[in-house]
This record gives C-alpha cells, structure tokens and sequence, in this order.
C-alpha cells in the first residue's frame, strides 16, 4: 500500500495505491464547524446532490446510469468529529480489469462527480418539489431513527448532558428545523459548502496517474481552505445529573455519561482505557457485568476523545438498573486504583494495532483511518509512537480524570428507582 | 486437497475433507493482514425435532442459540478473554439451520484457530452455568422484543407458518429456555458438532501445506470413529397462511408494515436450481420494486412509501417466502399497489432485456465488491456450500438467466393465496 498525499485544483488529494482490493472507492469530504442551523439543511443538501443532477433529471435516471458502471454505488452521509460536521460523499466501483466491457468506468465517474457537485448552482423553482420530497423522506428518516429505545435514550441523554452546549447536536440535525427551510437556504448553503469547507479527495485502489489525472475532474477551487480542528470545551461539575424516563418498554436501557479532563488525560491512553473498560469483549463491563454477574446482554463503553466524553450503555432489567449504576462506578474504581494486570494493558494495545490492520483490508476503512490522520496531521509513524508511550500509570490517570456527569435511563418499571434507591 | 483457481475473478480455492468427515475450505487473499475463520456447526433454530442412534429428541426452543453461548464458557474460564489475550476477535451467530463460531485476527493465527477447535468441540457444561445463562439470554429476548423490526418480523413469520418451526424466534421463549438443561446440551453438541455435520472456512494470507497440515494433524488427534446419522423431522407445513393480518402496538412513530407471500412449491428442485432461482428473484423484485422501478417513483412521489421501503426473498429446503417491508400510516393502499403491480407483471410484458443486462451487471459490480471483505466470503461460502453450491460459480449462473425464467419465477414465488400482512402500531 502507497500512500500518495497531492494538491490538485486546490484540493487535497490522498491517494492510497493497492492491487488488493477489486474495486475503487473515493469520498469527497467536506468539513466546517457544527451549527445547529446547518447541519440539517447540509444533511437535505447532501441527498438532493446524490439524486438528481443536471445531466441525470431523475432518481431513476441516476440509478440506471450508475447501474450500467456495473451498480456503482454512490452513498451520502453526515458526521460528527470534534467540533466539526463533516459531509461525505462515496462512490464504490468495479475495477474495470475484472469486467469484459470496452468502458471508462474511473474516469466516466469522476466527470459524474464533477456533475454531482456543481448541480446545486443551478437550482431554481422547478427543484421546490424535489426538495419537499427530500424534506420528507429525511424527516421519515429522523422518525425512524426515534423508533429505537436505545436511540431515544441515547438523544435524551446528550439533551440532559450537554444542556447549553453544542455538543448535544446530532450530525443528521433535528426534525423540527426541516418544515422552514427553503431551497434559497439549501443554494446558499452549498455555494458556502464549496468555497469555504475544508475539502479532501481520497481515494483507494489499484491506482495509477491515469487515474489521478481523472480526479482532476471532479472540482476545482480558486483557493486551498484548511480550517482549525478542535473539540468542545465540557465544563466538569461535581454535581451528577439523574433523570430517570418511563415508557411502555421491556427492557431499561441506561446510560452513564463521563467527561474527561482533556488537558490532563493523554488522547492514546484514553483509547486505551476505554478498550479496557468497555469498549471490548475482554473489558471489565463485558467480562463482569455481563458474564459474571448476567446483568445485561448489551454492555459496552464508547469513547469520543476529541470532545472529552465517554458514555456506558446498557441495557438491563426495570429492576437491575441501580445494581448496574453500582457496578459500572465499581470496574472504573479498579482502573482508578490501577487493578489490571500489565499483560491487559500489553493486550489492549496490541488490539488496537490489530484493529488498525483489520481497517486496512477494507476501502473503507483505509479510507477512514487516512482522513483521520489527515485531520489530526499525524501519520503511522506518530500514532505508533503515542501508543508505546501509554502506561500502566497514564491508563490510571485517565481512569483518574474521568467523572461521572450524568445518568439517564429510559423504563418500563413503575417506580423511579434511581430516587428511591 | 483439491486446488480451483477462479480465473476471471482471481481468486484461488483449497478444499480437502479430513478423515473424520470435516470438510476444510482455504481460499487465499493476497496481501491481506486480516486472517478470518469460520467453524459451522449444521445445527440451527428450526431442528428441534430429530432422531439419532434410533432415539426420537424433541428438545426445547431456542437450544442452538443457547448451545453457541455457552460454548464459550470452559472450567478454566471465558474463551472471549482468551482470543482478545490473542490479539483475536471472536464471536459466533446462530441462524434457522446453522450456527457459525468466528475469529479473526492479524496475528498468532494458528493458537488463535487452536483455541477456536478446541473451544467448540470441548464442551463444559455445569447446572450454575446453564441457570446464569438464562437471565443473559433472556435480557437478550428483551432486548430484541424492544425492537419494533424484529416484532413485525417475527409476527409476520407466526402469521405466515401453522407448523414450521422458523415461526419460532432463534432465542426461543423464556419458558423454554428455562427447560434446557446441561444433559440436553451436551446430547446437542455430541449430535450436531460431529465433524460431519461441520465444516471449516478459512480466509487470509498463508502457506497452504502449513495450514492443511495443522488442521489435519489436530483433527487426527480427536480420534473421532463413531460418526452418527442424524434425521430431522420436520411437520408437514400446509401452503395456506394461519393469519391473513395480524398487529401488535409499540412505542413507534409510525406504522410498520411487513407484507409476506409465503411459496412452499419448491421441494425436489436441485441445488443448482435453487441458487438459480434465488438469483432470480432477486432480479426480478428489484426490478419491479427497486430504486430503478416505475413502482418505486410513483411511490415515493406519491408519498406512500419512504427510503425504509425494502423487499427480499428466502428460501431454503422447508420453508420460503417473499417479505415488503413499509412504513406510513397508509398501508392498506400500500398493500393494494402491491398487489396491483404484482398482477401487471403477470399480464403484461412488463421485464424488458435492457433491464435484465442492467441487473447483471450490478451484481457483478456488488459480487466484485463483496469478494474485498474477508467475512462476506467466509459466510457466503458457507453458506452456498451448505446448501450444496459454489460462492464462485455465481458469474456462470447468472450468465444463463433469461427474462422467460425472470417471468415464470416471479408469478409462480408471488401468489396472493398466500399471503400475510404484519403490523405494528403506534399506541394510541
């Protein structure tokens, strides 16, 4: 695998050479700071541009169209990393050297691309009906995302964590926003889009420079923009929040939000921490919650470093929801009194290095850890480093520095357990 | 061991069925880190009604999946512990007629696959353990009980079979899995996880020789001699639905609808037919109902349907049906259209050639694309392998597809004599 890192057209360009893989896949990326007055007309933006085009008047001509590239796939989709939403487009195709048809298949796409991305310009009112339709279908879409307890429970958390900060936005925005907006909003919103955004191109496959010189036909910018990558500033309290919600469910699913103290926790060690903590099949939450006590089927920690949080998710009994609370704030003791062993800890970093090759056999995973490190500015050599550097003691620290903030739990129960216990 | 290289895809198969009755299949991937293995027992959900050593069993609902938790518990403690000390992810998956142990790993490959063999042919069974299992397993049931897809799934299989026993969930029932015991566990494992009623799939980068030779000198080791036939008895399931519409209310923001047409007419076809028509299907659905269809357009824009609207066909030996899944507080006109679109494709000329090409080219396009994940081929090997065909030989059946098979297959698999319709409702 060779990694080519290039600037055409203004554009960052990653180019990720492998014979590996039977197929190419490119993302175009875009990134600016999360506002909650944008991130759903972006998420409306991003799937009108992926269904109709000038040249493709139609859904059903879009799909024949990718469909005759031998079903090229071309997917939409909205992320959150750090303080930043990021909108991503992604395109998968066969190699052509694995198809017996005389077609230009990289190279017709990218100028399919190029189509895709400068469509919005030319939006006028005959597009009004076509956005309705979108505004629709992304409002079925937030809806039924709500229809999963867990997910419910999951927004209600980050709206009782992050009351007044912006952290608690999700990255597909919010229900209510969709009814006012206007395609004047969804043309603005794009023009900014591609002028200001911090844009990449990756691409991974079996490349070569006639391949490259295709990409140059995607887009072109006047000026390169690179913008700041930070994550939000979490103001830890010594006040731990409770709410308890009740609904006709058969299963509590609760959730323990924790910040971490940024300045005082390393980023690796953290990762680390977490695989340990809940983030495996080896962790102490799956391992004693789980297997030894039987208190839950789903137990897991996930980590968002860049923004200081880590959240236990589980979901148990009406009656066990307490039990559960106990247990979690005993396994983070141990980590906080450094019961692990050193072979763990050599385990759980040798899981990361394996996770990370695991990435690697897949587009887009190659993908994800490369744009990784080209927003961080790092690159094998440095993560390899920052991970030798974690100790049994930084772990310990992390532990340290880790305060529970709030506790949510959705139930079926009859009685708010978390106040009478 | 027999050697097939798929020239036109690239892609190189080992196969050698050991003495003992395992059959192992290695196919090499190039330049891969990952290493990924699957050890799949033929033993599912639906047996839960057969005869070995002359003896009849019926045993409790939801064994299999049980049998796969507790797999990976031993006197000495948790496998899971021991794969991740192995730098391995493990995990396993029951289905209607299989259940899969997996790792993979990029390194310490060869403890990690002895850690795999050993951990799925020693059973450890104690009474603690099996009664610790059941609050897992039932906060599992919960868990899915919870989830509004899986209700509207498995109401619609209940409606849609009077008999089989696929309208029973894989986890079973709390009553049921209360009933199983360590002596029913241990008659289970010594039946089904015989080494001829399993098989090995192994994904990665290594030397062939090396590999055989390992698993071969392992299973050689077991001294397994006493191999059982095992016949499974299944009721006969009658063609007509038990329920034309059955509902249920949750907490969800608006109707889910599952439409199934239930198709029982296959039985004696071959293998190579099976694979074929499952093929077939899936062309055919997709161009009626899929993103590219006239039905689809007229859908959306009509604002009957949204992106949640899906369809599939599945079929194996005993059961078979075709699922729609939609959502919307309209689903009766929903069903209708179906209904009405369905009856236009038996009348009318309604699959053209263009569509037919398109259709084969996009799933050599998705085929080309699957064959870059390691899992997707361990899994789909097994899977095509136990139902007696070939992953890599579907180019070749889908080159002989023709719009007559399109046609005649899509009417016979769609009857409205046999159909049920799942709803889960908002409460009121």
């Amino acid at each position: 695998m060779k990694i080519n890192e290039t600037t055409v057209n203004n554009i960052p360009i990653i180019d990720i050479r492998t014979d590996k893989f039977k197929t190419f896949t490119i993302r175009i990326s875009f990134r600016n700071t999360l506002d909650e007055k944008t991130t759903t007309v972006r998420n409306i933006l991003s799937r009108m541009m992926v269904k109709r085009t000038k040249k493709l008047r139609t859904e059903t001509e879009l799909v024949q169209f990718l469909a005759k590239y031998y079903g090229a796939h071309l997917t939409e989709g909205t992320t959150k990393r750090g303080d930043s939403h990021v909108v991503n487009f992604t395109i998968e195709f066969a190699n052509e050297r694995f198809i017996h048809e005389d077609l230009n298949i990289f190279n017709d796409l990218c100028e399919f691309l190029n189509d895709m991305l400068t469509t919005p310009f030319e939006y006028n009112e005959e597009w009004s009906a076509f956005l309705e339709q979108e505004k629709r279908l992304h409002k079925n879409k937030l809806s039924l995302l709500m229809d999963s307890s867990m997910q419910r429970a999951y927004i209600n958390m980050l709206n009782i964590m992050f009351k007044d900060e912006p952290n608690r936005h999700m990255s597909f925005g919010k229900i209510e926003h969709i009814d006012s907006i206007t395609l004047d909003d969804i043309m603005r919103e794009h023009k900014k889009m591609m002028k200001e955004d911090e844009m990449v191109i990756l691409v991974v496959g079996q490349t070569s420079d006639e391949e490259v010189e295709s990409l140059k036909k995607i887009y072109s910018r006047d000026n390169y923009v690179k913008l700041p990558y930070h994550g939000f500033d979490g103001q830890i309290t010594n006040v731990i929040n409770y709410q308890t919600d009740y609904e006709k469910i058969e299963q509590a699913k609760t959730i323990l939000g924790f910040r971490i103290e940024k300045k005082q926790a390393d980023m690796m060690s953290a990762r680390i921490f977490n695989r340990m903590f809940g983030g495996s099949a080896a962790s102490y939450l799956f391992m004693n919650l789980r297997e030894k006590l039987s208190l839950a089927y789903q137990i897991h920690s996930e980590l968002d470093i860049k923004n200081g949080v880590l959240f236990a998710i589980a979901g148990v009994d009406f009656n066990r929801v307490k039990e559960t609370e106990i247990h979690v704030m005993k396994e983070l003791d141990k980590f906080r009194n450094g019961e692990f062993t050193e072979e763990f800890l050599e385990e759980s970093k040798n899981q990361f290095l394996s996770a990370r090759l695991d990435s690697m056999d897949k587009p887009k995973g190659v993908i994800a850890t490369l744009y990784g490190h080209f927003l961080a500015g790092v690159d094998f050599e440095y993560v390899d480093e920052q991970l030798s550097r974690v100790t049994r003691e930084s772990v310990i620290n992390v532990a340290k520095h880790t305060h529970l903030d709030t506790v949510y739990t959705l139930t079926g129960g009859e009685t708010n357990e978390s106040e009478t216990l | 061991m027999k050697v097939k290289h798929y020239k036109d895809i690239d892609e190189t198969v080992y196969h050698e069925k050991m003495n003992n009755g395992l059959e192992v299949i290695y196919i090499k991937k190039s330049g891969f880190n990952k290493k990924f293995v699957t050890y799949t027992a033929k033993f599912g959900s639906i047996d839960n009604d057969f005869t070995v050593d002359g003896t009849r069993y019926k045993i409790p609902d939801g064994i299999a999946h049980f049998l796969e938790h507790k797999m990976f518990e031993k006197e000495d403690g948790d496998v899971f512990n021991k794969f991740s000390q192995k730098g391995a992810n493990a995990n396993a998956f029951t289905s209607y007629d299989r259940t899969t142990y997996l790792f993979s790993c990029t390194e310490n490959f060869y403890e990690n696959l002895k850690l795999l063999m050993d951990m799925v042919e020693k059973p450890f069974f104690t009474d603690e353990s099996v009664k610790k299992e059941i609050g897992i397993i039932n906060e599992e049931i919960k868990m899915y009980q919870d989830n509004p897809g899986f209700r509207v799934y498995n109401q619609l299989l209940e409606s849609l079979y009077q008999k089989h026993p696929i309208r029973i969930d894989i986890a079973g029932t709390l009553e049921s899995i209360s009933e199983i015991t360590k002596e029913t566990l241990y008659l289970c494992h010594e039946t089904f996880y015989a080494p001829n009623n399993m098989v090995m799939v192994i994904v990665g980068d290594f030397d062939t020789e090396e590999l055989f030779d390992f698993i071969r000198t392992h299973q050689e080791n077991r001294n397994i001699e006493d191999l059982k036939e095992i016949t499974h008895h299944f009721e006969v399931e009658p063609k007509a639905v038990l329920e034309r519409i059955s509902e249920t209310s949750m907490n969800v923001s608006d109707t889910r609808l599952m439409l199934g047409f239930k198709y029982l007419e296959h039985g004696e076809e071959d293998k190579y037919n099976e694979a074929k028509r499952d093929i077939i299907m899936m062309f055919a659905l997709d161009m009626v109902f899929g993103a590219q269809s006239k039905f689809y357009y007229e859908m959306i824009n009509e604002s009957l349907i949204d992106e949640s609207f899906n369809f599939g066909f599945s079929a194996e030996h005993t059961y078979g049906h075709t699922l729609f899944t939609s959502r919307g507080s309209n689903s009766k006109e929903v069903v209708d259209r179906i209904l009405d679109i369905i009856e236009e494709v038996k009348t009318t000329d309604y699959f053209t050639e263009e569509m037919l090409l398109s259709q084969k080219r996009e799933l050599l396009g998705d085929y080309l694309s699957s064959l870059d994940s390691p899992e997707y081929i361990a899994n789909q090997y097994t899977k095509y392998l136990l139902d007696g065909n070939n992953l890599y030989e579907i180019p070749s059946i889908v080159e002989e597809i023709t719009l007559e098979d399109v046609k005649a297959t899509f009417v016979e698999v769609l009857d409205p004599k046999y159909m049920s319709e799942s709803l889960v409702v908002p409460y009121e």
